[in-house]
Formats: C-alpha cells, sequence, structure tokens
C-alpha cells in the first residue's frame, strides 16, 4: 500500500503499526539527542557544581552532584588568582584587534583571489592552503629569531600583526570562507557598478563588503574563539607577566596545584586546604564565560549565518 | 582592440595583485621566511646558537631524527593511528549529529547550541583540561552507574572493563573534536534543495532511501572537504602528540636542528597523506555526486 487511502474507513492495524514505528523512532532520536548532549554538557555541569564546593566537601566522596555547604571563596580565589581584572582586559584588547585584523584583511584578499586573474594565481592560491597546513610549532624557533630581531618579543605585536595581513591563527581558513562565499555571489552587480564608472576598490567597499554580512559573522566567532584559547603563541612571547592573556594563566596554575600535591610541608597542607579542585575548576570557568556569553549572544545569528555561509557551491 | 583587452587584462591583473598584496607581504615575512629559516635548520649544524652561525650537515639530522632518537618513530605512528581512527570516528558523529539537528526537532535551538559548544571552547588548554582532567573518572563512573551494576562489574575481567573504559574515553574525545565538522555538514545538509526530498516522496522512497541516494551523494563533496580538514586539524592541533615531543627536543633539549629536521618529515608526511586521501576520494566523489 504505497498511497494513504481517501475512504474513511476505521484505523487500521497497519495505520497503528505506523504509528508505533513512528513513535519508536521519535524515542531513540531523542534518547540519543538527550544522551550526546550530556557529553558535551557534562564537564561545564561538573566544573560549576565543583567550583562552589569547600574542601571537605570535595574530599568526600559520597558529595556528587549538590555541594553540602556552598561556597563563593573559590570564585574570588580563582579571580585573584588569574589576576583576572587585568588579564581579562589584555586578552579582550588582543582578541578583538587580532580578530579585526582577521575580518579585514582575509575578507579582502580572498576577493583578490576570486574575481581577478593573475599569472599565478593557482601557484598562490594552494600557498594560502600550505599556510593552513604547516604546523606553527615546527616555525616557532625562526619566528621566535624573527620576532626578537624586530624587537616585538614581549609585546602583543606578534599575535595582532600577522592577521592584518592574513596570516596569523588559521588565517588561511579565513581567505578560504570568504573566497568560497564570493564564489556563490552573482558577480552582476560588481559589474553594474563597474558600468557606472566605480573603480574595483570602490565596489569592494562599497558593494561587496556590505553583503558579507553571514561569512562575516561566522569568521567573526571562530576567530574570536580561536585567539582567546590560543595560549600557545601567548606563551612563545609574551614573558612580562603584567601582559599575560587570560588563559595563559590557567598552565601555570595547574602546574602549581600540581606541586601541592606533591610537597607535604606545613606550608603547603595550608595551602591545599585553601587552594583546592574547587578553585581550578572556578578559574577555568572565569576563562571560558566570556566566550559563552558572546555565543549566547550570537547564537541565532550565527546558525543563520551557518546556514547562508555558502560553503556548498 | 586585441591590445586593449590585453591592456584591460594587465590592469585587472594588477588590481588583483593589490588585493592579494597584504597576504603577499603576510606570507613573505610570517610563513616563507621562517620555513626556509627551518628548512636550512634541518640541514645544519649550529655552531654558536647566541649568533645562529651554522655549517651544512647534509641529511643527518634527518638520519638521527630516525636512526639515532628512539621515541621519534613510535610517536609518529601512533599519532597517525590515531589520526586514522579518530578520522572514522569523527565522521561517522559529526555526519550523525548534523543529520538529528537538521530534522524538525522540539528545542532545535538548544540542541544546536549544546553541539556547537565544542566549536566555541574545541581548542586551547581549557578543552585538554576538559578532556584530559576528569576523562578516566568519567567513564568509570558512567560505566557503573548508567550501564552495569556493581556486581557484573566485580565478575567483568579487567581487561574488558579497560577497554570499555578506553572505547569511551576516545568517544568524548571525538565528540569534543567534532565541532567544525558538525558544522560543515550541516551547512551541506541545508545546501539541499527540500523539492528533491519531496519529489522523491512522491516516488514512494522510504527515509532510508532517501538517505543512501539523495543526502549522501549531494553530500560527497563536503564529506570530502571534512575529511582534508580533519585531517590537517588532527595533524596540527596543539595538543598533537608529535608536535609536543618537537617542541621538547627544540625547546627543552635545545637541539633546534634535529627538531627542525623532524619538523619536516612530519611536514612532508602531512602533505603527502592528505594530498593522496583527496586524490584517492575525488574520483569516486566526483562519481558519486554525478548520478
Amino acid at each position: 500500500m504505497k498511497f494513504p487511502s481517501i475512504s474513511r474507513q476505521p484505523i487500521s492495524k497497519l495505520q497503528v503499526i505506523k504509528a508505533a514505528k513512528n513513535f519508536g523512532g521519535k524515542l531513540i532520536l531523542y534518547v540519543l539527542l538527550i544522551g550526546l548532549a550530556f557529553v558535551f554538557l557534562q564537564p561545564f555541569i561538573y566544573m560549576l557544581v565543583n567550583s562552589f564546593k569547600t574542601y571537605t566537601d570535595v574530599m568526600n566522596m559520597s558529595i556528587k552532584w549538590i555541594p553540602r555547604e556552598g561556597t563563593l571563596e573559590n570564585w574570588k580565589l580563582a579571580a585573584d588568582a588569574l589576576n583576572i581584572d587585568k588579564t581579562f582586559l589584555n586578552s579582550l584588547l588582543v582578541t578583538s584587534l587580532a580578530t579585526l585584523g582577521h575580518l579585514f584583511s582575509c575578507s579582502f584578499v580572498a576577493y583578490g583571489f576570486t574575481r581577478f586573474r593573475f599569472p599565478g594565481r593557482g601557484l598562490l592560491f594552494g600557498l594560502v592552503i600550505f599556510s593552513i597546513v604547516v604546523p606553527i610549532q615546527t616555525l616557532s624557533v625562526p619566528l621566535y629569531m624573527l620576532y626578537s630581531n624586530l624587537d616585538w618579543v614581549g609585546t602583543y605585536l606578534p599575535l595582532i600583526v600577522p592577521t592584518f595581513l592574513g596570516m596569523g591563527l588559521n588565517g588561511g581558513i579565513f581567505i578560504f570562507l570568504f573566497r568560497q562565499y564570493y564564489l556563490s555571489l552573482p558577480a552582476s552587480l560588481e559589474e553594474a557598478a563597474a558600468l557606472d564608472g566605480c573603480s574595483e576598490y570602490g565596489t569592494y567597499f562599497r558593494i561587496v563588503l556590505p553583503s558579507t554580512g553571514s561569512t562575516m559573522l561566522v569568521s567573526f566567532v571562530l576567530s574570536c574563539a580561536w585567539h582567546w584559547n590560543d595560549y600557545f603563541e601567548p606563551g612563545m612571547y609574551i614573558n612580562n607577566t603584567k601582559k599575560y592573556l587570560l588563559p595563559q594563566m590557567l598552565p601555570s596554575m595547574y602546574e602549581f596545584f600540581e606541586k601541592l600535591d606533591v610537597n607535604t610541608s606545613q606550608e603547603s597542607l595550608e595551602m591545599a586546604l585553601k587552594y583546592h579542585t574547587g578553585v581550578i575548576m572556578a578559574a577555568t570557568l572565569l576563562c571560558v564565560i566570556p566566550l559563552l556569553i558572546m555565543f549566547l549572544f550570537l547564537n541565532n545569528k550565527f546558525m543563520q549565518g551557518i546556514e547562508r555561509t555558502g560553503l556548498v557551491e | 582592440m586585441k591590445k586593449r583587452m590585453n591592456g584591460l587584462r594587465k590592469r585587472k591583473a594588477l588590481v588583483g595583485y593589490g588585493f592579494i598584496a597584504p597576504w603577499l607581504i603576510g606570507f613573505g615575512v610570517f610563513c616563507l621566511f621562517p620555513v626556509v629559516y627551518s628548512l636550512i635548520f634541518s640541514f645544519s649544524e649550529i655552531k654558536d646558537p647566541t649568533t645562529f652561525s651554522f655549517k651544512m650537515v647534509g641529511f643527518k639530522n634527518y638520519l638521527d631524527a630516525f636512526l639515532v632518537d628512539t621515541e621519534f618513530l613510535p610517536t609518529f605512528l601512533q599519532s597517525i593511528g590515531d589520526t586514522a581512527i579518530n578520522l572514522v570516528l569523527i565522521l561517522f558523529f559529526s555526519f550523525f549529529i548534523a543529520i538529528i539537528i537538521n530534522r524538525k526537532i522540539r528545542f532545535r535551538g538548544f540542541f544546536r547550541m549544546v553541539f556547537f559548544l565544542p566549536v566555541i571552547l574545541g581548542t586551547g588548554f581549557i578543552l585538554d583540561q576538559i578532556l584530559g582532567e576528569n576523562l578516566q573518572e568519567q567513564s568509570i563512573t558512567l560505566v557503573r552507574e548508567l550501564l552495569l551494576s556493581e556486581d557484573i562489574v566485580r565478575t567483568m575481567p579487567a581487561e574488558f572493563l579497560e577497554m570499555i573504559q578506553e572505547l569511551l574515553n576516545r568517544i568524548t574525545v571525538v565528540l569534543w573534536n567534532s565541532g567544525v565538522q558538525i558544522l560543515l555538514f550541516l551547512t551541506g545538509l541545508q545546501g539541499i534543495s527540500p523539492s528533491i526530498y519531496e519529489a522523491a516522496r512522491v516516488d514512494a522512497a522510504g527515509e532510508w532511501e532517501q538517505f543512501w541516494l539523495i543526502t549522501l551523494p549531494l553530500m560527497a563533496p563536503m564529506i570530502l572537504l571534512t575529511v582534508v580538514y580533519t585531517l590537517v586539524s588532527g595533524f596540527t592541533n596543539s595538543s598533537n602528540e608529535v608536535l609536543e615531543y618537537i617542541l621538547e627536543i627544540a625547546f627543552e633539549k635545545n637541539q633546534l636542528e634535529l627538531s627542525s629536521a623532524m619538523g619536516w618529515v612530519y611536514f612532508l608526511f602531512i602533505i603527502l597523506f592528505v594530498g593522496l586521501t583527496f586524490l584517492a576520494m575525488r574520483k569516486p566523489i566526483e562519481r558519486a555526486s554525478d548520478r
């Protein structure tokens, strides 16, 4: 029976089976969805819960989810240890400048790669892909030499300047993303602008750039997240504690805690009572929260942007 | 007339170079220069670390990487194996998740947001901690509380428990690493026109047939892109063991030349592996999406 019958008969056996099948399918779907969602949310719930536990609660294995004597002390200690009022602003400054650099340069460069024919275009675009594939770690020594010759070590310049030139953290990926978008954009508007005597640069800034909204947003979110989380490059070039970025503080904090565990002097025992897992959890959350807030605000637009990036030809 | 065309073409080409000029400078200074330098390092021996005076020694560092250093090759092979296994799992899970969050489900906004958490937190130290710190503990409790009762656990062989734990750990790692891939697949799914599915339904194709005959072939190019992305990000992310080892050689053991040579071996391998995968997959995928 391929087509639903038109006559109004009493509900047939087949229909009942079909409905049951449907219901079963839905049930499985939702169980899977919730299970998978749990995998992602569980670390956050775990961290959140532990960040409110006192030392006795942490040590008490029977207390898993609900702290017996909640405390805000961990958050205060974590904020102090992270030096959050300084490091947060530093991170904000570097992330916003570097993201701005990516958005500006990558959209511009990608346009050149998409709309103009010039000798060596294929090869040069291949080199864009090359710059994505080459691991930054293998270049760290020559890069460090370069920056120390330029006298940039200890400043934020190594993190910011390359992004304005289409390089930096995953710069090539953004060039690729913007190129995909331009490929899907019909050239007629640009041709019309050219007929009206608009120069290529004028056309780009007045017509093309304002239309990149959704790709811009996706790139913004990704670039922000990647720069905010990065601790490898800042760790290489920024050695002055005053200039530390927020996520840079975490590795040294974790190290400090590991030492506390090994050391058994009276002093470190007292420290261990004060700085326990709860403080680490609070500190880790403090580092993530700014990103989460940004994402909560942009989530809906981000989704729409994803659906319209034009990644599909 | 022909000459004018050429003139126009030349002007267009110049404008094109104008657009990519920032990248040309950036690439030259921040990529090509260090690449050339590390290539020179890999073939030389540094005489004086303060002035970086060096002499060429040919392939000595490369031979050392394989013959003298006993840890490099095993780490290298381990990393290849891990990346290959993760690739399959990541593709499977991200495709699956993309399909279910593309359906009409309740609380779609909420689920989408949860599944995109890895995009936001998918890099960096925090992720390493989330995955490393409480992973062991988590999966043990998960096994015990959700799947099995205490009595059964006690009677089971330890190897089997370890296997389950290993499996759960890997799935957690894979899920947390598949953020961008879910995103890519979702874009692909959004790009398939609903009218194709409607036509299929008129022809009485079931959901299963629709998946195999429409979704999969049309998603083929996106699958290729995702495979390449997954391989590249798997080989180059900061928690990759080979890269960690290379850094250790460079900064803790101060053997810049050796670490450069290892870096090049590793890099050439990535290019080869990704390139071959791409070429091997391209033909069948083109055929599939033509059908």
